[in-house]
């Protein structure tokens, strides 16, 4: 273990611990009495959540390096962690995040006690926590590979903890295969980078130098599938759709980001290959953002609702890191810089306000049972706390001021902007333009698509039996809800001072020529991000309005239905849908979605007294209709043709064993 | 001139201004119809009508529902002190082009969120078209803006609306293709016309009459107000946009281009009103393609300015 001074042996010391009490979880979890497996392993991965988070904090911001378990050697390698300022930033994130997850699971698993193995459960939360923060940490591709593989089967036995359900089943099915194609795509990468490099070091890697462009297009196609970009981003929805909320809480929250922290780590701190490649990946950011939110806008279920939100912030995440390259390659520093710190905020602002949602999405659920639009409604009055959290974290996610994805969406339009006219060539004026107009149409659909999520979900009349009957859940799954709420507020205020943290990171992507330039620079960017203002003068007139206007002491407030043309008590069918409230939108892009209304009208006399109405709208995914699922059918062939090899005769098989030391041979002889 | 005076000048315009902008347009309208007409301070009036009467609220609606007029009044009384859209403003720093355009649309949740809080039909009917509209307009009004901006290299509004602006002296076809884009959009923006008829309440036609049928008393003093206000900075925006096309504009007095600014207002009001009386509604499913002269107006501005920057 290597220390320079107090500090940073402090620091290690704490993470050292923080490991060693989630150590101790899992394992109260796999041998622990059924009593205590709840608490317990909810307390040791809250209180190592919170060491993670102390021992970042201790040590910030030295650059530290250790072996672990230095005799183990994989490939000539020793498993090798490091901790610096960009993985100090993703470990708080995490330690934040699991540490809500811990306050959060045991009330929600109350509900779920017949369904879920408790031990299974907590065992395989741990093992992912603790694959993932030893992902952020490890410091060569064999550590990295190792650990990587063990989030990816953790993941995967949290997918379906809930073994029983049919819906489950196939989700675990469909992730063990991305994970699988992932993985491929990222050991071939970083095999092809080794052989370039001749290290496996992610320090010595350098994406900029010659014949480096095919193993970085590997490794992110790698990393691109896990985090969900376009066009990988089919299996998303069925994910998110079966799983418990908490695991979707760390499979969105968390698990993206980790893949987002590789991407920042392998291809723009180490320089970008080229130029085609920078431009490529802002189309894809682009594509993503815009699919992932017009078919968020269209769903009618809250979860897949969240999972097509999670590739439009995927996508804008990616804008930010390919735009970030662009201006390296070009010599833009302080937009390089700009870009970087907008994909790392949002980033982390994702983590927050995605884990956010998923955990009210989980308290609807306790409550009604239900996740679809069309059976809620009118939760308001019932579940207040949880509609104040939603309420925060949706206007985070649409970027409203002063909220933290305000904050972050007006770096990343500031750094588009600045090469709008900084850039001397032709095509990044033209690019810019355009990302711009897509962002700002984003915006407007990201506002309708959760002015949908609250408005269909909790206000109105309810849609259904179990509604009437819902309650607000218990106050320990409250806390954790209005803890990341107050985070969601408050990263949005200090938006300024939490990016002058980052400013480490930042740096190490300037070259030090180019350093002092920087440095002489008059006005800064980032000094006018106007949230602080917003939220005051706000807030104030608010305050203002309400009491000297709107105070209900001062005059008659008196209370009555909602009008109903006469008609009297309206059935809460008459309201409006969240597919009627999509509708129009959905009309306007019907050739990207596909979407077809079939309307059924019969009876003797249709035209004036119909006895039958049928309407129903259709939507079809269109890269999963037409790319992937013939493409899984060619696969299913063309192995059926091969099947007709596996005769099951020993002789045969025998033979083939034969023909192939024979074929081997004579290529080595060749050679 | 003292400073102090000209906020309280500023404020008190804005405090009387948004209502007289609503009676012109309809004063006018009437006088184009042959019909006789409230007088111009009428709105006013109401206003302090809707002060002194009671308020009902839905058995149904949350604490949403009534705090949202006051986070709408909020959000566009931040813009009106921010955005450059009067040379009547003391100074002109501090409006960020991004902001006021979030501003905008934390503007537009609020009120979806409100109508849908009430449960009413046309409540729901309103906040769906309100934000399919939002989806079209947006993109118009931020390239409008950004081309301005990147031309003068800043996103600060005031400055780049600044008479002492160089990089935009003398451009008079970027500055009339984004006043033209900016007017078209502000028409959609605040359902006017062509596209939301804002004296009728059928269904089948409002948009934001629809969204606010349930604010009533107080409540809805904060939001007609707010939506007058809405009224005078959106099209004060354009207004700016055509005044700086003018050449002489740049060279003339404080006192001039106040009392031009102010003017430009005024013909813009009466441009609308005269759009009323002479069009009709357009049907819903044609609106898409009378956004798309808007649309078109900023990505013309996008193209100049990318020759320009």
């Amino acid at each position: 273990m290597l220390t320079t001074n107090l500090d940073q042996s402090i620091s290690v010391s704490v993470l050292a611990s923080a490991y060693m009490v989630w150590g101790a979880g899992a394992l109260v979890a796999l041998v622990g009495k059924a009593r205590i497996k709840q608490r317990g392993s909810s307390n040791f991965l809250l209180v190592g959540s919170l060491l993670l988070i102390a021992g970042v904090l201790a040590g910030w911001p030295d650059h530290v390096t250790w072996t672990m378990l230095s005799h183990v050697q994989l490939l000539f390698t020793p498993l090798e962690a490091s901790i610096d300022p960009l993985s100090s930033i993703f470990l708080l994130l995490l330690g934040a995040i699991s540490a809500s997850v811990a306050l959060f699971s045991p009330g929600y698993l109350e509900s779920y006690k017949d369904r879920i193995q408790p031990g299974l459960y907590w065992f395989s939360i741990y093992s992912f926590v603790m694959a993932m923060s030893l992902v952020i940490l490890s410091a060569n591709a064999i550590t990295f590979l190792v650990f990587w593989e063990i989030m990816s089967i953790s993941g995967v036995a949290l997918v379906v903890a809930e073994h029983k359900k049919r819906r489950a089943q196939k989700a675990a099915l469909i992730y063990l295969g991305i994970s699988r194609v992932s993985a491929t795509f990222l050991i071939a990468g970083f095999i092809w980078f080794h052989y370039l490099s001749g290290s496996w070091s992610f320090s010595e890697w350098h994406c900029n130098q010659p014949g480096m462009l095919m193993p970085s297009i590997l490794v992110f196609i790698g990393l691109a599938i896990k985090t969900g970009l376009w066009p990988f981003h089919s299996w998303m929805p069925y994910i998110y759709e079966s799983v418990p909320a908490p695991v979707a809480i760390l499979l969105s929250g968390l698990k993206i980001e980790v893949a987002i922290y590789a991407m920042i780590r392998l291809l723009v701190l180490s320089g970008a290959p080229n130029e085609i490649f920078a431009f490529v990946l802002l189309t894809l950011g682009t594509i993503s953002a815009i699919w992932g939110i017009l078919f968020a806008l269209v769903q009618s279920d809250l979860r897949r609702l969240l999972a097509y939100s999670s590739v439009e912030n995927v996508g804008l995440i990616v804008i930010g890191l390919s735009l970030s390259m662009l201006c390296q390659i070009h010599g833009l520093w302080t937009i390089a810089t700009l870009a970087l710190a907008a994909s790392i905020l949002h980033s982390l602002n994702h983590g927050v306000f995605k884990s956010l949602l998923f955990m009210n999405v989980g308290s609807i659920e306790k409550a009604v049972n239900s996740t679809d639009l069309g059976s809620l409604g009118g939760l308001s009055k019932r579940m207040p706390w949880t509609l104040a959290c939603f309420f925060v974290a949706a206007v985070s996610i649409s970027a409203m001021p002063p909220f933290n994805g305000f904050a972050s969406k007006w770096l990343l339009y500031q750094s588009i902007f600045q090469l709008s006219f900084q850039s001397h060539l032709i095509v990044d004026r033209i690019f810019s333009f355009a990302v711009v107009g897509i962002l700002s149409l984003i915006g407007a659909m990201s506002v309708a698509c959760f002015a949908k999520a609250i408005g269909i979900s909790f206000l109105g009349r309810p849609r259904s039996e179990a509604v009437t009957n819902a309650h607000e859940i218990p106050t320990g799954m409250i806390i954790p809800q209005v803890a990341l709420a107050a985070l969601c507020i408050l990263s949005g205020i200090f938006a300024p001072e939490l990016i002058a943290f980052f400013d480490p990171v930042l740096r190490g992507i300037v070259p030090a020529a180019a350093a002092l330039e920087l440095a002489q620079q008059p006005g800064n960017v980032l000094a006018t991000l106007p949230t602080k203002f917003v939220a005051s003068v706000g807030l104030l007139l608010i305050l203002l309005f309400y009491l000297s206007i709107l105070n209900r002491k001062q005059y008659a407030l008196r209370q009555f239905s909602t009008w109903d043309c006469g008609y009297g008590n309206l059935p809460s069918r008459a309201e409006e849908t969240g597919s009627s409230f999509s509708q129009p939108i959905a009309i306007m892009f019907r050739p990207l979605l596909q979407y077809k209304v079939i309307n059924k009208i019969g009876g003797k006399d249709k035209r004036h007294f119909p006895e039958l109405i049928d309407v129903k709208s259709s939507m079809v995914p269109i890269i999963e209709q037409y790319l992937y699922r013939p493409s899984i059918a060619a696969f299913g062939a063309a192995s059926r043709i091969l099947g007709t090899l596996q005769t099951g005769s020993i002789h045969v098989h025998l033979l083939y064993v034969f023909l192939t030391i024979l074929l081997l041979v004579c290529i080595g002889t060749q050679l | 001139m003292n400073i102090w005076f000209q906020w309280v000048c500023f404020s008190l315009f804005l405090l009387v201004m948004p209502s007289l902008a609503v009676g012109l347009i309809r004063k006018t309208k009437a006088r184009l119809q042959n019909r006789r007409g409230a007088p111009i301070y009428q709105p006013l009036i109401d206003l302090c009508k809707f002060f002194f009467k009671g308020e009902t609220v839905s058995y149904l609606s949350s604490w949403i529902f009534r705090s949202s007029s006051c986070v709408q009044l909020a959000c566009i009384l931040l813009i009106a002190y921010l955005a450059p859209w009067s040379s009547l403003k003391p100074f002109c720093t501090g409006g960020d082009l991004f902001l006021i355009i979030y501003l905008f649309a934390l503007i537009r949740l609020v009120t979806v969120l409100a109508a849908l809080d009430t449960g009413s039909v046309f409540g729901g009917f309103g906040a769906s078209r309100e934000v399919t509209l939002a989806v079209i307009v947006e993109p118009a009004i931020i390239l409008c803006f950004v081309s301005l901006a990147a031309v003068s290299h800043t996103s600060d509004l005031g400055q780049v609306f600044s008479f002492s602006n160089q990089a935009l002296h003398y451009d008079s076809p970027l500055w009339l293709t984004c006043g033209t884009g900016m007017f078209l959009a502000s028409i959609v923006e605040l359902s006017r016309m062509p596209v939301d008829d804002p004296t009728t309440h059928l269904e089948l036609t409002m948009v934001h009459e629809a969204m606010v049928l349930e604010n009533s008393g107080r409540n809805l003093l904060l939001v007609e107000y707010g939506h007058s206000l809405k009224i005078i900075v959106l099209l004060g925006l354009a207004g700016q946009c055509y005044l700086h096309s003018l050449p002489s504009m740049w060279t003339s007095s404080a006192a001039v281009q106040i009392i031009a600014s102010i003017l430009c207002l005024l013909l813009l009001l009466f441009a609308i009103a005269l759009i009323e009386a002479t069009n009709v509604k357009l049907r819903w499913t044609k609106i898409p393609e009378f956004v798309a002269y808007s649309l078109v107006m900023s990505i013309v501005s996008v193209f100049i300015a990318i020759w320009r920057a």
